[in-house]
């Protein structure tokens, strides 16, 4: 029978198989782990909750199902001891591969029917956030490859024991070897559970998918050859596995189908391009360089190239006084140096082998040394920015892709100790819908190319931290006598008009400058607070800037009851932090008291004063003693006996119901009742703002230990037996 | 008689549609031990009366929904192929009746006898309490009339159109997701979960258990109505239709 027709038999009976709709049933269920019981993406948004963690989950969990289904099927012809009979109608070759073909084909059919049925809650959970052809490449990258590898993988175990029990044994290996990653920078060792770190709502970049897919390409090369080979070892004439292997290798087509997709899929792991080839670990290099050369100027011109993620660039220095001897320029370990110049002059240079913290050398030197000074030295490179290999479990940085670029430090323009550098100026072209920010400042300067390009330019320090360009909006307005530029993503547009962002923002800021203090990081009456994507991790401020999450802005934070009584709450509650916490007074976290304490009872009294004191009674003070006197009658607060007794699991439950309660609900009454102790409102925010004004007496940024409880008392001049609740 | 209820009782028992429930009922029940009343229902303790009843309610859900598929069964087209046959013999439709229903009831038991044993199990292993004799009577008053009321419903239904017992099936879905708050909650799974909240604590703090008057009539009221159910379907005389 030609293979064709055999495929067409083969789709025929797994079709009308029980196994088969169970196993696609079962898959189709799988993605319900990702909402909370398999979550894989470690950094919060919607686009991470809703599309990545149950595409993921149902991409592994799935995986699993349609490997016990491929060895099934492999099994079924020996288990029923017909093999006899369908080894005379077609060659075991041509079966096995009709049978993978038409697994990999209804897998492909119930990867569709998955994509659809999970869409309409998708929409409906993530709002204006959802996009579909973000939604359905996750399903395509990840979920089908990752369900073909498995079926390739798992018959070709089979092919080559030809015993059930020691193909699942080698699979259930190499699912182990997967989950557990043998190396800590084992990103491409993921072939059932592919890693993704975050997914961005307002910043979104396709990196993740690409990278995704380069994975999925590479396992799906190695499992065709592996299935390849595992064809050679079909028994045969009663042979044992070396002899059939021996008479399968007369069958040179496979043989070199094996040998191709094998050396591909290691060749695409070995120089795949995302992740650089350092060590796992920091190198701190402890040698200090005397900067002897001087450097009067330096431009850098750097043009982007959002659809291939790449960018082509030039340094040039003016060398006022070259370094004696053999220097070094630092770049990311992506990029290829095409050649450096000394007055027009091309010079030797070579590039080191190692990667080292994301960056790798270049050594070079100016003929003449120091005696040849007052020439202009040029640097030219182009390349594709890596991600340092220590960094490839934190997060996904420097990225340059259509509607978001984010690049910063080696991955800008070479670094070097050895000369030192006066001014710098940097020159960059990017598609004109993105607004560029150059260490959080926004750039001002642009010359407009007309072909969907603008060249932004600007002075820059020697060390460019960040730089980063997306589709931001702004709202500038004055908060008191300061000047806010209020920067935020344009998808969240609406969010911002709905709950009334920039009035929030305008409240907060002069409610707790009012009542406070002014807040640290403006500079000269000028605030810039600059939203970042969820991809980016850790916070930053400055004299003038101040970051602040995405997440602040999602449906799901502004529907977080916790925090505030509407959207509008939340947010206030989240811009209070700047406040109370790691940007202003850090506060000590003992499972009651913390920055939460203070940030719910500022955002009470912002509420009060917005709404009146009907809508803080009816919104803040009962939820928060509704809350309180629910914690006080659950059941293991009233009996730690019982509570002993439970599982770490139901422990930790309660721990974290009991620690949100006593953070959110129980502090902010602590405080309202310290409040009436102390003698009213105006007399708690003296108190408030003398705790403010102390600040960098306090916080592990400043050296010392955080804000805590017994330092709020000592303020208060009351002891914790005065403000018991119970 | 006795041998006919053996038989219909063996056919059922190995079928693969209570087997099925039975270990979708236990995966169910410990789901709901594990997740739900392991915290405590209302405040009260997990092993509280508040607590088991809520939970029985819960997994009664399943027992009621696997014996109204088993009843649909009854008025399927292949029971009716048969019917011939089985007029033709002398037992009457009526004792039929009582036979299949004495039947269901054994599976309902069994369900509820699961689901007992389970919550015993978790109990005893959890919290080493093992005082299960409170548990009786509200079992009783929550078990019985439910069953009753459920498969009188279910005949007579039936009898109209196999269709109507999966409608019934849905219907009583809906009610079991514990919306219904009041005393005549069918299952009692939203009773038994917010009345506690009403009534007054002791020195510790719990809520105890009182067998509350107008709950105790609602469940009267469902086994009356489920016995004039039965009755009615026993005594309405037996038109045979075609398959």
């Amino acid at each position: 029978m030609k293979l064709i027709s055999l495929y067409r038999v083969e789709l025929r009976r797994l079709l009308l198989s029980k196994g088969v709709w169970l196993v696609a049933v079962l898959s189709l269920c799988a993605p319900l782990l990702g909402y909370s019981l398999y979550p894989s993406i470690w950094m919060e948004s919607m686009t991470g909750d809703y599309i990545g963690n149950p595409v993921l989950a149902g991409t592994t969990v799935g995986a699993v199902f349609w490997a016990v289904l491929a060895m099934k099927e492999s099994n079924r012809v020996y288990r029923n001891n017909t093999s006899v009979l369908t080894d005379a109608i077609a060659s075991p070759l041509s079966l096995s591969t009709a049978r993978v073909i038409a697994m990999m084909t209804i897998s492909m059919l119930v990867t569709c029917v998955c994509s659809v049925i999970y869409l309409p809650y998708t929409m409906v959970k993530m709002e204006y956030l959802f996009q579909a052809d973000f939604y359905f490449a996750n399903f395509l990258v990840f979920m089908l490859p990752t369900w073909w590898i498995s079926i390739l993988l798992a018959e070709s175990f089979y092919q080559l024991s030809s015993r059930m029990e020691i193909a699942v044994i080698l699979y259930i290996l190499l699912v182990c070897l997967s989950l557990m990653g043998v190396t800590s920078s084992g990103y491409f060792e993921k072939w059932i559970n592919p890693m993704v770190i975050a997914f961005s709502d307002g910043f979104v970049t396709w990196w993740p998918l690409r990278m995704g897919l380069y994975t999925r390409v590479t396992w799906l090369c190695i499992a065709i050859g592996a299935w390849c080979i595992s064809l050679l070892a079909i028994r045969k004439y009663q042979k044992g596995l070396l002899l059939s292997v021996g008479i399968g290798l007369k069958k040179v087509s496979v043989l070199v189908g094996a040998i191709v997709f094998v050396v591909l899929g290691v060749l695409l792991w070995v120089k795949q391009p995302f992740i650089d080839h350092g060590p796992d670990e920091w190198i701190l290099e402890d040698e200090m360089v005397w900067s002897s050369g001087t450097i009067s100027e330096a431009h850098y011109t750097i043009e982007t190239h959002p659809r291939t993620g790449t960018i082509t660039a030039k340094a040039e220095y003016e060398v006022k006084r070259p370094y004696d001897g053999e220097a070094e320029l630092l770049l990311n370990p992506g990029y290829d140096i095409k050649s450096i110049t000394y007055d027009g002059e091309e010079i030797a240079f070579w590039t080191s082998d190692e990667h080292v913290d994301g960056h790798r050398a270049t050594y070079f030197e100016v003929p003449g040394g120091s005696k040849n000074g007052g020439k202009l030295l040029t640097v030219e490179y182009s390349g594709f920015p890596t991600l340092a290999k220590v960094m490839a479990w934190f997060s996904v940085q420097d990225v340059v892709d259509e509607e978001y670029i984010l690049l910063g430090g080696e991955t800008l323009f070479p670094m070097t100790e050895y000369y030192s550098i006066g001014k710098s100026f940097l020159e960059i072209t990017i598609p004109d819908d993105l607004t560029p920010y150059l260490d959080h400042v926004p750039m001002t300067e642009y010359l407009d190319n007309q072909d969907g390009t603008r060249t932004w330019s600007s002075e820059c320090s020697v060390y460019v931290r960040d730089f980063s360009a997306a589709k931001y909006e702004m709202a500038t307005f004055m908060a008191g006598d300061t000047e806010v530029k209020f920067s935020y993503s344009e998808v969240y547009h609406d969010a911002v008009e709905e709950i009334g962002a920039v009035q929030a923002v305008k409240d907060v800021l002069e409610y707790c400058t009012a009542h406070y203090g002014k807040y640290d990081w403006i500079d000269k009456n000028s605030l810039i607070l600059l939203q970042k994507g969820a991809i980016v991790t850790g916070g930053y401020a400055h004299k003038g800037v101040s970051t602040w999450f995405e997440s602040v802005l999602s449906p799901s934070t502004l529907a977080d009851a916790e925090k505030g009584a509407s959207a509008t709450d939340v947010f206030i509650h989240e811009m209070v932090h700047q406040w109370w916490g790691d940007l202003g007074l850090q506060c000590e976290d003992d499972g009651l008291w913390s920055c939460e304490g203070l940030t719910v009872y500022t955002t009470y009294r912002i509420a009060k004063e917005r709404y009146g004191e009907l809508y803080a009674k009816q919104y803040y003070v009962d939820q928060w003693q509704a809350a309180v006197d629910a914690q006080n009658r659950n059941f293991y607060n009233r009996h730690p006996e019982y509570f002993e007794l439970l599982p770490e699991t139901y422990q930790a439950r309660i721990r974290m119901t009991n620690e949100g309660t006593n953070k959110y609900m129980r502090m902010p009454l602590v405080i309202l009742k310290a409040q009436e102790l102390v003698g009213g409102e105006d007399a708690m925010d003296e108190i408030l703002r003398e705790m403010y004004a102390c600040r960098s007496h306090y916080g592990f940024n400043y050296g010392y230990e955080a804000f805590s409880y017994d330092d709020f008392l000592k303020f208060c001049g009351l002891t914790k037996e005065e403000l018991n609740l119970d | 008689m006795i041998k006919i209820f053996g038989y219909e009782l063996k056919r059922i028992l190995k079928s693969w549609l209570f087997l099925a429930m039975l270990i979708a009922n236990g995966v169910f029940a410990w789901f709901v031990l594990a997740t739900e009343i392991v915290m405590g229902i209302a405040y009260t303790a997990p092993f509280s009366v508040w607590s088991y009843c809520t939970y029985i309610g819960k997994t009664m859900l399943i027992a009621v929904i696997t014996v109204l598929l088993m009843l649909a069964g009854y008025y399927g087209k292949k029971q009716k192929q048969v019917e011939i046959l089985t007029l033709a013999t002398p037992i009457t439709p009526a004792q039929q009746l009582i036979l299949r229903t004495a039947v269901l009831s054994v599976c309902f038991f069994l369900l509820y006898i699961e689901a007992a044993v389970l919550a015993a199990v978790f109990y005893s292993s959890l919290f080493q309490y093992t005082s299960f004799g409170a548990y009786v009577m509200p079992s009783v008053l929550l078990v019985v009339p439910c069953f009753l009321f459920a498969t009188g419903l279910g005949h007579i239904l039936g009898r109209v159109h196999q269709s109507l017992v999966y409608l019934l099936l849905a219907i009583l879905f809906i009610v079991g997701l514990g919306s219904i708050t009041n005393a005549f909650d069918l299952f009692g799974v939203g009773y038994f979960s917010t009345y506690p909240l009403t009534l007054p604590v002791d020195s510790s703090g719990e809520a105890l258990y009182v067998m509350d008057g107008a709950w105790v009539a609602a469940r009267l009221v469902y086994l009356v109505i489920g016995v004039l159910l039965f009755i009615v379907n026993v005594r309405i005389k037996y038109k045979p239709t075609r398959a």
